[in-house]
């Protein structure tokens, strides 16, 4: 299959830290990849580089295109969705409010009524808080909403920066099989996740980082394998 | 009674062009965090504007207000994009001390085409007419009823349309707001066209009040002004509104009913009292440092 997002050579520096060093991976479409590495690894990096937050050197193919000059604005309107770490809801702003800011590249041209109903379908408790302040929802709640905002854009890539951070056990499950239900519709992902157990089983490939290098890749299924990925991310 | 009446309708009117210039200081804080200290000196430049249409153009009161408001709002995108956009990424304070040299800049460039005080003459029929004994004059209903319009037109524009949603949003968390595909810049240049835009209109209802303009009137109505935005709390736009109509009452109040040049003694020790007891305005929150 044809990659979605090619990265190579991207090096990201904050001052005179390289937070990223030459790193070189893809994601083909309709793939789950999953970046692993410890906290300072760099993958948060490497997520803000490719929706464009931070600037980075090396190039950045989306579909075959250079993006790596397009501002971070025009990305999301060629298909690049970047769910932040930390969920990042508008607290101020009403979840109507948040998913319409979510929905911004398309409303000048239309549909974003059809959007909203696909959004508020999938997450039908958003419907219930509509109207409600974004900071009023529970933990649960804010995340479905940033997952929603992101939806509004209609991505074809959706970056997620630990999607289950600070959640319970059984919101994991749950955020775990939305993640799988955005990629049965057709999304391609790239998720940065300390549940390495977790992601593992969702993800198609993995990639590890450390010291903003790669140092292993390969399948889920031979990450999950290795004695490495295994003793340093899933606790053995 | 009466005079007590007759003082309150001074007081709004004051506090209308207070609370005008104080939105502009309200809102590019609210998107940028950061104050703009030249705004004082938009609110002269729509003043001279003002003399501009009145005495050298001979329009007409509506084509001057126009005319003031689309100079300012030109001359805070254009500040924007040349001299604070370079510095978004920079120490806040370097945007700061810019916007006080830009606010120099203004005054002296204005010096230098206007060395010596203007007078501007009435641009609107001049008559008072009596409310129940109160005496209402053109420039006053003019300069309530415009700033009253112009703030509802603002407040439409912030709750209701996409662009204000996304100023909040900018205002909310700034950080985050290109992944929502918004383009920054151009919100940002849109906030500063509205905030210069009132603080031209404001120049307009200042000098048709007090028709004698040198270029240094905006920096002490500036400070007031900006004053007004930091006791309703900065950044909140109801909050400007509020502190600009209490700052106005108190500035005239005092000046009614104690020796008037207790008038600004006044005006800043509330602002300090105010200040001991609620840091962040009357409005404002507490903001949770990011990181």
């Amino acid at each position: 299959m044809t990659p979605i997002l090619e990265v190579s050579g991207m090096t990201v520096n904050y001052g005179v830290i390289a937070a990223v060093r030459s790193v070189s991976f893809e994601v083909r479409s309709g793939e789950v990849v999953v970046l692993l590495g410890a906290n300072g690894a760099g993958k948060s990096s490497i997520l803000k580089a490719v929706s464009g937050l931070i600037a980075s050197s090396g190039t950045v193919n989306f579909e075959g295109a250079d993006i790596g000059m397009v501002p971070a604005h025009e990305r999301v309107g060629r298909g690049v969705a970047h769910v932040p770490e930390g969920r990042r809801i508008f607290c101020n702003l009403s979840v109507k409010e948040n998913l319409l800011l979510g929905g911004w590249v398309h409303a000048s041209k239309g549909g974003v009524e059809k959007d909203l109903d696909r959004v508020l379908t999938f997450f039908p408790r958003l419907k219930e808080r509509f109207n409600q302040a974004g900071g009023t929802l529970s933990g649960g709640e804010q995340q479905m909403l940033a997952f929603g905002r992101a939806l509004m854009s209609r991505p074809k890539l959706l970056l997620l920066d630990e999607p289950s951070m600070g959640l319970s056990p059984k919101l994991v499950d749950y955020v775990f099989s939305m993640l799988s239900d955005f990629h049965k519709s057709g999304m391609t992902l790239l998720i940065v996740e300390q549940n390495a157990a977790m992601a593992l089983t969702l993800a198609s490939r993995a990639y590890v980082l450390e010291a903003g290098e790669i140092k292993l890749s390969g399948s889920a299924a031979e990450l999950h394998d290795n004695p490495l990925v295994r003793r340093a991310y899933l606790g053995e | 009674m009466i005079y007590f009446f007759q003082q309150a309708l001074n007081a709004a009117q004051l506090g209308s062009v207070y609370a005008l210039i104080a939105l502009g200081y309200t809102m590019v804080y609210g998107v940028l965090s950061m104050i703009n200290f030249a705004h004082g000196d938009f609110f002269m430049v729509g003043a001279f504007l003002c003399f501009v249409g009145v005495v050298v153009l001979q329009l007409s009161f509506i084509p001057v207000l126009l005319l003031a408001m689309a100079g300012v709002t030109m001359l805070g995108v254009a500040t924007e994009r040349v001299a604070y956009r370079p510095l978004r990424n920079a120490p806040k304070a370097s945007a700061i001390i810019t916007s006080l040299g830009v606010g120099i800049f203004l005054e002296h460039f204005t010096l230098g085409l206007s060395p010596y005080p203007k007078y501007i003459p009435p641009v609107l029929p001049s008559f008072s007419f009596n409310a129940g004994g109160v005496s209402v004059s053109t420039f006053q209903l003019a300069t309530i009823s415009i700033s009253f319009i112009l703030m509802l037109a603002l407040y439409l524009v912030v709750n209701k349309t996409r662009v204000g949603l996304a100023m909040r949003a900018i205002s909310a968390d700034r950080g985050i707001v290109p992944l929502m595909g918004v383009p920054v810049d151009k919100i940002i240049a849109l906030t500063f066209a509205l905030g210069s835009g009132l603080g031209g209109a404001a120049g307009v209802m200042y000098a048709m009040a007090y028709p004698v303009i040198d270029p240094y009137i905006g920096i002490i109505i500036g400070w007031k002004a900006f004053i007004s935005a930091v006791i309703g709390g900065i950044g909140n736009i109801r909050g400007a509104v509020l502190g600009a109509y209490i700052l106005g009452t108190v500035e005239i109040m005092t000046a009614a009913f104690l020796p008037s040049t207790y008038r600004d003694l006044v005006a800043f020790s509330l602002l300090l009292i105010l200040l001991i007891f609620r840091p962040h305005g009357l409005l404002g929150r507490a903001e949770s440092q990011k990181v």
